[in-house]
């Protein structure tokens, strides 16, 4: 049994309009005691399997230097059995690295780019208050395609003013420096952030629904169209390149977490660290734990999230589970929601805009029949 | 022996400082302290404090030492201030010989002001104008003092002044309820004659009933005869409440209080009724008594079928506590098995569906409240319709209740008010000033059109000035026609309605259009059509929703994602499910209230 590790590295130069991700603002000082913490609680960390990915997101990770990137890197491989051929991702924003620290993260022991373009539009990156420029991003994905045999990109589309052929004519340039993955996510307007005001107060709006579903299936097709297959709801990659990471959350896979807000997933519990960086500090210099929330899941929780987890992938949901809904799943195959092969469930690309819909009738009949069957049928 | 006694209600519009009144003369006759006070005692259930108006009469006994030096035995009657509840603030008050008439000084006359007035006249009961509220700035006591004299017709001379709030004037009253209004008379020698104004079930000594002994007396051990049906129980305990329950030796001819005989149920306990001795029975009982038959009818229906049961206990047990509501079984196509639920009025029925959900924790549906039609079917059969889905076909004639609505609105919206009259059916019965600026309508209206939005119509379009009391006038023939609603192409019976048939076009494009509005985007498309027999006459449709997904799910997303995910499921389960279609609660109602 394997597990995954997760790195948060809560530091960004400034918040970007639309995210509600925890940061703090960037400053030496802070990073320096930010990351003693971090080590001890990778000394700390309980015993876990062979470790075959290690996944540093943000916040900003590409603001650490590759040096420190290489320590944090060692001090996993000192504590735990770091697989050889583990996947080992950065998040990286276009704006914080050249060409020569994108060569010594690679020394450092990365082996997989994830880079923040997000659009290569300059008055979309101006609306979603990213750091970065368009040219800052065709130069780091230059540096990328040639330094890196597997990188993705993460792109945006529904954003306010986008129009269909832009957000595909922005995916196009990205695809020239072929990228093995592509996310293409949704922009979600999240509570809390200067977009949420933006949009309740009017003087933005996003894109109406008929064109956020046409972007979707441009994206989808051009994607499809140059060889990447869509497996999972906002992932495509080439044979071989899915996101093992990620792949791991989405079949409910083992992982630590360490560093602010970070979340871990161990023997049917999920657990969260202190958001706040300096809760977090804090609390591992003192307790030498920053964990603040440790929530058993029950027989439901783990039905539900394997349900709505696995539908989210290619991989599917196993038939057996669903077999107490078999009428609902025979109506949501008539429907074209859903397809049934090899003895799983999996979403058609129809039914991936509509996955809550179908994850809740799925939910909905799986605990009427349980209901049923407690109540032993009676009716008035 | 009953020279002391005073018997007396407290009479006013909503809101004008009823209970605040009561309370402070519960305080200063010294029944409660302050601290023991929680506000407004009288009004104790949780509904009736939240919406400030007093739905169970109750009777307190208070002592009062006058001025004079004697102390008295004051009976404070308190009654519903509602329209639905005309028939027991009538009892109410025929067991009281004389009550206080509280006016808002910064209000003055309104509807229901005038109303419960000439229910006390009715009843010849000594009237005490009390006008309150004199602390506020807007007050104007002389202003509202004219209006007493001319609406009202009542002599203001030495009318009282007061702040329910601060006290002031409270001696002022007590010392005219004493001076003004007349002892009780009647003849305790005589054979027992009570008049029941209240009752309730109590689960440890079953069915308490309120009674005005107007001749004779009551003991535990006396065989007691309930006149209307009667049914005969022994007495087991009388007394008073003080407001706290306090046994008595009896209960006799002019004083207040409550039995306790062993009655089982509620339902036989009917107010208005006189309570005799069995053994040496009265000859006459109270005038006055008349059955209260439900005037509104709703269907309820549990939102998961799982909670037939427990809803049916719901209704039992409100039933047991509330002589003037039932219910029986019934069943749709389209909701399945529920109940037909009868109400005095509207308010009555949204205070039971409101326990309903608040104390049984029952989350139930309810159809839109209707009338009871009197429908002659094509061999000449009346049939009583309390259902439009029960609507015999082809009619040939269809009755409906009228009643009697009393506007009072100040002048500058007097138009917007005949306008609404008017859309409502109505044919103006009398229109005149009662002060410079304030007018007196009274329309004849069917009671269907003032069932659902006219009260909160009526209140938007006077900016709140406008105020209402309506009665019961009879029934009459009017072109009315049922109008049936299909969800793709599906008739659902809960969502029938019988409407004028002038108003059939526009009804039914507006029902439609809200129904498109409450019902939500599914995974295919749903047309909403209303139909009159065959013949469709509107139509929308709801699109088939195409998006609903979380974009992204990452490791510390989870639960988060999770409880949203049940959370649509949890409201999904709100929803009532009609064929495929999804239907949420408050579509049910949506087709009386076509209006925002």
């Amino acid at each position: 049994m394997s597990t995954a590790i997760y790195i948060h590295i809560p530091f960004c130069i400034r918040k970007c309009n639309y995210c509600d991700f925890y940061s703090v603002a960037f400053s030496p000082a802070l990073k320096k005691r930010y990351l003693r913490a971090l080590l001890k609680e990778i000394d700390r960390a309980p015993a876990a399997g062979e470790i075959n990915s290690v996944y540093i997101g943000g916040g900003t990770p590409s603001l650490l230097d590759p040096t420190e990137v290489e320590t944090i890197m060692s001090r996993i491989a000192r504590r735990f059995n770091l697989s050889r051929d583990a996947e080992v991702s950065l998040e990286v924003n276009p704006g914080t690295v050249d060409l020569h620290k994108i060569k010594a993260l690679r020394v450092a022991g990365v082996n997989r780019l994830s880079i923040g373009v997000q659009s290569m539009s300059p008055v979309e990156l101006r609306l979603l208050g990213r750091i970065h420029e368009a040219a800052d991003s065709h130069r780091a994905l230059d540096w990328a395609s040639r330094c890196f045999d597997n990188f993705s990109v993460d792109i945006l589309y529904g954003i306010p003013g986008q129009t269909p052929s832009e957000a595909e004519e922005g995916l196009r340039q990205v695809l020239r420096y072929g990228p093995q993955h592509v996310s293409s996510y949704e922009l979600t307007v999240e509570e809390g952030t200067p977009f949420f005001d933006m949009i309740s107060e009017g003087s933005i709006a996003l894109p109406d629904d008929d064109d956020k579903i046409a972007m979707y299936e441009r994206i989808g097709e051009t994607l499809e169209k140059t060889g990447y297959r869509h497996y999972e709801i906002s992932n495509y990659a080439r044979d071989g390149y899915q996101c093992r990471h990620n792949m791991n959350y989405w079949l409910r896979g083992e992982y630590l977490g360490f560093g602010a807000s970070a979340h871990a997933h161990i023997r049917d519990v999920r657990l969260r660290n202190a958001a706040d960086i300096s809760d977090y500090i804090r609390m591992m210099e003192q307790e030498g734990s920053a964990v603040v929330e440790e929530t058993p899941l029950t027989s439901s929780d783990r039905a539900h999230e394997e349900m709505f987890l696995r539908l989210r992938t290619d991989v599917g949901l196993n038939l057996d589970r669903l077999s107490t809904a078999r009428e609902l799943v025979r109506r949501l195959e008539r429907e074209g929601l859903i397809s049934e092969t090899g003895g799983a469930v999996r979403l058609t690309e129809k039914g991936m805009l509509l996955s809550n819909r179908v994850i809740v009738e799925l939910m909905d009949a799986l605990e009427r029949k349980s209901a049923d069957h407690d109540r032993g049928h009676t009716q008035p | 022996m009953t020279a002391r006694i005073r018997n007396f209600s407290i009479i006013a519009h909503i809101d004008h400082g009823k209970s605040t009144l009561a309370d402070r003369i519960l305080e200063f006759t010294g029944a409660l302290t302050e601290r023991e006070m929680s506000e407004q005692v009288l009004d104790s259930m949780d509904l009736e404090k939240e919406r400030g108006i007093t739905i169970k009469a109750h009777a307190v006994r208070l002592t009062y030492r006058a001025k004079d030096g004697e102390t008295y035995i004051l009976n404070l009657i308190d009654t519903p201030g509602h329209v639905d509840f005309s028939y027991e603030v009538s009892r109410s008050l025929a067991s009281c010989e004389g009550a206080l008439l509280v006016v808002d000084a910064t209000q003055g006359v309104e509807a229901q002001t005038l109303a419960n007035a000439y229910l006390a006249i009715e009843n010849d009961l000594e009237l005490i104008p009390v006008i309150n509220k004199i602390d506020l700035p807007q007050a104007d006591p002389e202003r509202v003092k004219e209006q007493i004299e001319e609406v009202v017709g009542l002599d203001c001379s030495d009318v009282i002044l007061a702040s329910a709030k601060s006290g002031a004037g409270t001696e002022e009253i007590l010392e005219s309820i004493v001076k003004k209004i007349p002892p009780p008379t009647g003849d305790a020698a005589a054979p027992l004659k009570a008049l029941m104004f209240d009752s309730w079930f109590d689960s440890y000594r079953g069915v308490i009933v309120l009674v005005r002994v107007f001749d004779g007396s009551v003991q535990p051990g006396t065989r007691i005869r309930l006149m209307s049906s009667a049914r005969e129980f022994e007495v087991t305990e009388v007394g008073v409440f003080t407001p706290a329950a306090k046994k008595t030796a009896e209960l006799s001819a002019g004083e207040v209080g409550y039995i306790v005989a062993g009655i089982k149920n509620v339902q036989d306990t009917k107010i208005g009724d006189t309570i005799t001795d069995a053994a040496r029975p009265a000859a006459e009982p109270c005038p006055g008594y008349k059955e209260v038959k439900p005037m509104v009818f709703c269907g309820f229906y549990p939102v998961e079928s799982s909670k037939y049961e427990p809803l049916k206990e719901a209704l039992e047990k409100l039933r047991l506590n509330d002589a003037s509501f039932n219910f029986e079984p019934e069943s749709s196509v389209a909701l399945g098995f529920g109940f037909r639920c009868g109400f005095l009025g509207l308010l009555h029925m949204e205070i039971i569906k409101e326990r309903i959900e608040r104390e049984f924790g029952v989350s139930i549906i309810s159809t839109a409240p209707t009338v009871v039609y009197k429908v002659t079917d094509q061999r000449g059969v009346m049939h009583l319709v309390d259902n439009p889905s029960g609507m015999p076909e082809r009619p040939l004639r269809i009755e409906e209740p009228f009643v009697r609505a009393t506007i009072f609105v100040p002048q500058e919206f007097v138009g917007n008010i005949l306008t609404l009259c008017q859309e409502k059916r109505g044919t103006q019965k009398d229109f005149s000033y009662i002060s410079a600026n304030r007018l007196m309508v009274v329309y004849e209206l069917p009671l269907s059109e003032i069932l659902w939005d006219f009260y909160d119509r009526l209140k938007s379009l006077s900016r709140g000035y406008a105020s209402l009391d309506y009665e019961f006038v009879g029934y009459r023939e009017s072109d009315l026609i049922k109008l049936d609603i299909l969800l793709n192409g599906e008739p659902v019976d809960a969502l029938s309605m019988i409407i004028h048939r002038e108003n059939a076009y526009y009804k039914a494009r507006e029902v439609v259009a809200r129904l498109r509005r409450v019902i939500p985007r599914q995974l295919f498309e749903v047309v909403i059509q209303a139909a009159i027999g065959s013949k469709i006459i509107a139509r929308e449709s709801v699109k088939a929703l195409r998006k609903d997904v979380l974009a992204k799910c990452y490791g510390g997303d989870v639960t988060r994602k999770r409880k949203l995910l049940e959370k649509q499921k949890e409201g999904k389960k709100r929803m009532k499910q009609v064929g495929r279609i999804e239907v949420p609660q408050e579509a049910f109602l949506a087709v009386l209230k076509v209006k925002d």
